[in-house]
């Protein structure tokens, strides 16, 4: 027959073995068998009494996360640069092989690239150990190989849109390896010998296959990860979501790659350093946001810190954004003026590739939250819009890089409710990620 | 099956000659319900599991496998040409499957409310929350939308603070933190999606489910009987409350974690319970456990574990060895184990201990740990960590004495096999281990090094009564423990339950012969007072309690 002060007495044994008030009669007795070595009846009986009152204090804990990785954000300045180094292949592409081939490849591959990419990011880069994960699946080569392949029947410029798909993913595999800068230089130098007078033909394959074999030498030298590679089918999503943006980007009629192709490519420059500055604060939430939540007491009504941090997160990144892209927009504008290039069209392209540049934050952030049914939404809304301007201004009255804006426009007012809610309830949208 | 009524759990079967004319007529299909353990993980369940599936070869059996993580794993088990996997929930994986949303109406947007409620409160009805686990079966499309509805999140919050304030000052309710209630209702997630997972239905659907652990694993087979009557099983091994307990407070846990993970736990446990029309723990002890978690006692039934039984038993080996089979792993405190040695090594310097076991993933942190102790301590060769074993008696043929030093068992199959082994077993007292050994070896308090150390000093130094007891051991299994026992014992359950008794497949083993081989133990009776007497040997180490 157990006692009270035997009961007491095992509470007690309880606590001084968890060193820490016991949390209710089934700790106790768990307590009382694995170190008490009592038979559970027996344990049962011990702490069946009714446990005397606690202090019950809330206790913050402390929350570890890894560290942003640096080499990402040189990785990911060396990719700005490999665009630019893109920028300038334009112009000698488009007098080497015509306006009509370099525009059509450039439609074609940009969307596929970026679907590409976005697949990937999702269904293996999302974790640590991603390019481990990459490494366990060499089909991520054929489906590359199969896009590529996809290109080539396309007249005029498929096999051109072949090799940039290629350029495009590889240098993205690149990147995260941490060899942006790399891969920015052998595109400089790429375009350095284009100039020069080396055959398109020529380079682009070789690049093409540099690109490639580097990327996948690199995922090699990875461990494979023990981690399964993410869902299929958010994978084709995120694609989708990619291709949305690329689409927005291709739309826009006036994309000609005449004497002036380079301008458009220099002109995403500026949204694309603002875009790798804001997306790079952007990421810091993924560290924050759960130790705000930490430090925030439950109660039923919600609110509290996590909200302010959330906020303050996003008008950063998208802060980030915008004084990004205006400075990088400077020397350009500088440049326009200075005779080389119509002004007009540079600052409509420049607030042009902004526009893009924060809708694509907004949607990357909403399909990192498993928000991808609005983010898909948004795009393809987007996409649309840009269609209807075009079949409103069949004469491209508009300036250039309108649709683009009005595309980019639109991806961020379909966003925003979404957004809205992870700002509003930041606790809500991390846990119905379902 | 003619009816799917499960009958009253009292109710006997015919014995097997009767019940083997029955199985040529149909066999009974069994549904396997899992959770971190067969055909993906090695350990006692996975064995248990892999001996019931080959050994009651008159079932047809489907897998239903639940694991956790979104890990690469292979099968470690090959499966018998009776045997399918039918299902593998991958809980926490990012392979979920994206499923088309479905029509917004009749969203339960009370869904995760609900859950909290009959999971989480102390004092919910075991079966409340059954109906919402059914209705996740029946519209999985909706699943996501009801969750993620604005009015989900706050119904959940208010009921998640309800519970919350409706523990007692003996069950204090740490406060929260908003992680936690984020990491909570991701739980709650996953348990909509487990309960949604499908179950043969059809040709294919099962005449009985056999359930595990008392835990994710009866999601599934609860939301299953739900809808279709079919009766369940619980086979509890280790007791999934206790478990869930050690697991937190070894893990470091904070407050609102502990709370949340051994509260779920409570839940889902008493929900398995509630479901099984046979709780079948492997030891008396895990039924004192079930009873105080609300099994109704009337349908709990100890089925012991079983091993096979070596047919001779193998001489002593001329230099001391002390061998442990187990994984490293907080729960078989191998800390404990390796203070134990230094200290018999101090005593003995010629002893040898092997260690053979796994390190299960997730559990590198400790292995390391104990590595580092090993080195603290001095042992060097006189401790060895050989890995994992395939051949448990290949092992124990090179043993003088079996070690066990875990704080939590269920009945564990390593002491089964050295006592079949005839090897003297020095054990903590934990789960089933005071009655499997019952008066065939030592036992003491657990995490006591000294009294673990003085156990194998003892044996060590009395050659003679190491191998009575561990005679002894192998008589008891013989009788008590054989897995023929353990088969036959499930065959007739089946057969109770189902009304189709199958046939049992077990390795033949003479028990006539091997009894008649331990009849000399009657004249070598161990010295009085070595035997463990479990309470004489706590007094010797120190450890009695009035």
């Amino acid at each position: 027959m157990t006692t009270p002060a035997d009961a007491t007495l095992d509470w007690d044994f309880a606590d001084r073995h968890l060193q820490r008030p016991t949390q209710d009669r089934l700790e106790a007795a768990v307590v009382l068998e694995a170190w008490g070595g009592i038979a559970p009846g027996e344990a049962f009986g011990l702490t069946s009494a009714v446990r005397r009152p606690q202090n019950n204090v809330f206790a913050p804990r402390v929350v570890r996360s890894d560290p942003l990785d640096p080499s990402l954000a040189l990785g990911d300045l060396g990719f700005v640069a490999g665009v630019l180094g893109m920028g300038f292949y334009l112009s000698t592409l488009t007098n080497d092989l015509g306006a009509r081939t370099v525009d059509m490849a450039w439609r074609l591959a940009l969307p596929l690239s970026l679907a590409i990419q976005w697949a990937i990011r999702r269904r293996y880069l999302s974790g640590s150990d991603g390019l481990g994960r990459l490494r366990n699946d060499p089909r991520v080569l054929g489906v590359i190989a199969a896009a590529m392949a996809l290109c080539v029947p396309f007249r005029p410029g498929g096999w051109l849109a072949a090799c940039l798909v290629g350029i495009w993913v590889g240098g993205f595999v690149i990147t995260r390896l941490g060899w942006g800068l790399v891969f920015g230089g052998a595109l400089l130098a790429g375009a350095g010998v284009l100039r020069a007078g080396a055959s398109p033909r020529l380079v682009l394959p070789v690049l093409t296959v540099l690109a490639l074999t580097t990327a996948a030498a690199g995922v090699r030298r990875h461990r494979p990860s023990d981690r399964l590679p993410g869902g299929r089918e958010r994978a084709i999503v995120a694609g989708l979501i990619g291709a949305g943006i690329g689409g927005v980007l291709v739309l826009e009629p006036r994309f000609l790659w005449d004497g002036r192709a380079a301008l458009v490519a220099i002109t995403v420059v500026p949204a694309l350093l603002g875009s790798v500055w804001g997306g790079w604060h952007m990421g810091k939430l993924w560290r924050v946001l759960p130790n705000a939540l930490v430090k925030q007491p439950f109660s039923w009504s919600g609110g509290g810190s996590s909200i302010t941090v959330v906020r303050a997160l996003l008008v950063g990144a998208l802060g980030r954004v915008v004084v990004g892209a205006s400075l990088g927009s400077i020397p350009i504008l500088a440049w326009a003026a200075s005779g080389a290039g119509p002004v007009d069209d540079v600052w409509a392209l420049l607030i042009a590739h902004l526009c893009l540049g924060v809708a694509g934050l907004a949607v990357s952030l909403l399909e990192a939250f498993d928000r991808w049914g609005t983010a898909l939404l948004a795009v393809g809304v987007g996409c649309l819009a840009c269609v209807v301007v075009n079949l409103l201004d069949p004469a491209h009255d508009l300036v250039p890089g309108s649709r683009i804006g009005i595309g980019a426009l639109v991806v961020i007012v379909m966003s925003g409710q979404a957004l809205l809610m992870l700002v509003t309830s930041p606790a809500r949208t991390l846990a119905a990620r379902v | 099956m003619a009816d799917r009524h499960p009958p009253s759990p009292g109710v006997a079967w015919p014995p097997s000659p009767t019940g083997a004319a029955a199985s040529t007529v149909r066999r009974p299909r069994i549904l396997l319900t899992t959770e971190g353990t067969y055909p993906f993980a090695h350990g006692g369940v996975s064995t248990w599991c892999d001996i019931v599936v080959n050994g009651l070869s008159g079932a047809d059996w489907d897998v239903l496998a639940i694991t956790a993580g979104g890990i690469r794993r292979p099968l470690v088990f090959d499966l018998p040409v009776n045997a399918r996997l039918a299902g593998h929930i991958d809980l926490w994986s990012e392979q979920v499957t994206t499923r088309r949303p479905g029509r917004r109406a009749n969203l339960r947007t009370g869904l995760a409310a609900e859950f909290v409620r009959g999971l989480l409160h102390w004092d919910a009805e075991p079966l409340m929350v059954l109906d919402a686990l059914v209705w996740c079966r029946t519209n999985p499309e909706k699943i996501r939308a009801a969750l993620r509805h604005p009015d989900a999140w706050k119904a959940f919050r208010i009921a998640l603070a309800d519970v919350l304030a409706a523990d007692d000052d003996e069950r204090v309710a740490p406060l929260l933190d908003e992680q936690h209630v984020c990491d909570l209702f991701q739980t709650l997630c996953w348990i909509a999606q487990a309960a949604a997972a499908p179950t043969p239905t059809g040709q294919q659907a099962p005449d009985l489910i056999i359930v595990t652990a008392a835990g994710w694993a009866g999601i599934p087979a609860a939301v299953h009987h739900a809808v279709h009557g079919t009766p369940v099983v619980l086979s509890e091994h280790g007791v999934y409350v206790r478990e869930a307990y050690l697991a937190a407070i070894r893990g470091g846990e904070s407050a609102g974690e502990r709370w949340v993970h051994t509260r779920l736990a409570r839940g889902l446990a008493r929900l398995s319970y509630g479901v099984a029309d046979i709780v079948a723990p492997v030891t008396s002890a895990n039924a004192e456990w079930e009873r105080a978690l609300g099994a109704d006692p009337t349908r709990i039934r100890t089925i012991h574990n079983g091993v096979l039984v070596p047919p001779k038993v193998a001489p002593m080996p001329v230099d001391p060895v002390v061998v442990t089979v187990g994984r490293i792993d907080p729960l078989k405190d191998v800390k404990t184990l390796l203070r134990a040695a230094a200290s018999v090594v101090e005593q003995m310097p010629h002893v040898r201990f092997d260690h053979y076991g796994p390190t299960p993933e997730g559990n590198e942190r400790y292995a390391a740990e104990c590595r580092a102790l090993h080195v603290d301590l001095g042992l060097r060769d006189r401790f060895r960590f050989l890995g994992p074993t395939d051949d448990p008696y290949a092992v124990l043929e090179n043993a003088s004495i079996s070690v066990l030093s875990s704080i939590s068992e269920g009945f564990p199959i390593s002491v089964l096999e050295a006592m079949a082994a005839g090897r003297p077993v020095v054990a903590t007292a934990v789960g089933g281990v005071p009655e499997a050994l019952s008066g065939c070896g030592f036992t003491v308090r657990p995490g006591d090094y000294e009294a673990l150390a003085a156990g194998v000093v003892r044996l060590l130094e009395d050659p003679v009564l190491a191998a009575s007891l561990g005679l002894r051991g192998r008589q008891r299994v013989v009788q008590s423990f054989g897995q023929e026992g353990c088969l036959t014992a499930y065959a007739d359950l089946i057969g109770e339950l189902t009304g189709i008794r199958p046939a049992v497949t077990a390795p033949g083993i003479d028990l006539d012969r091997q009894l008649s081989g331990l009849d000399a133990l009657d004249e070598a009776e161990p010295e009085s007072g070595s035997t463990t007497d479990r309470a004489g040997w706590r007094s010797r180490s120190g450890h009695e309690r009035s």
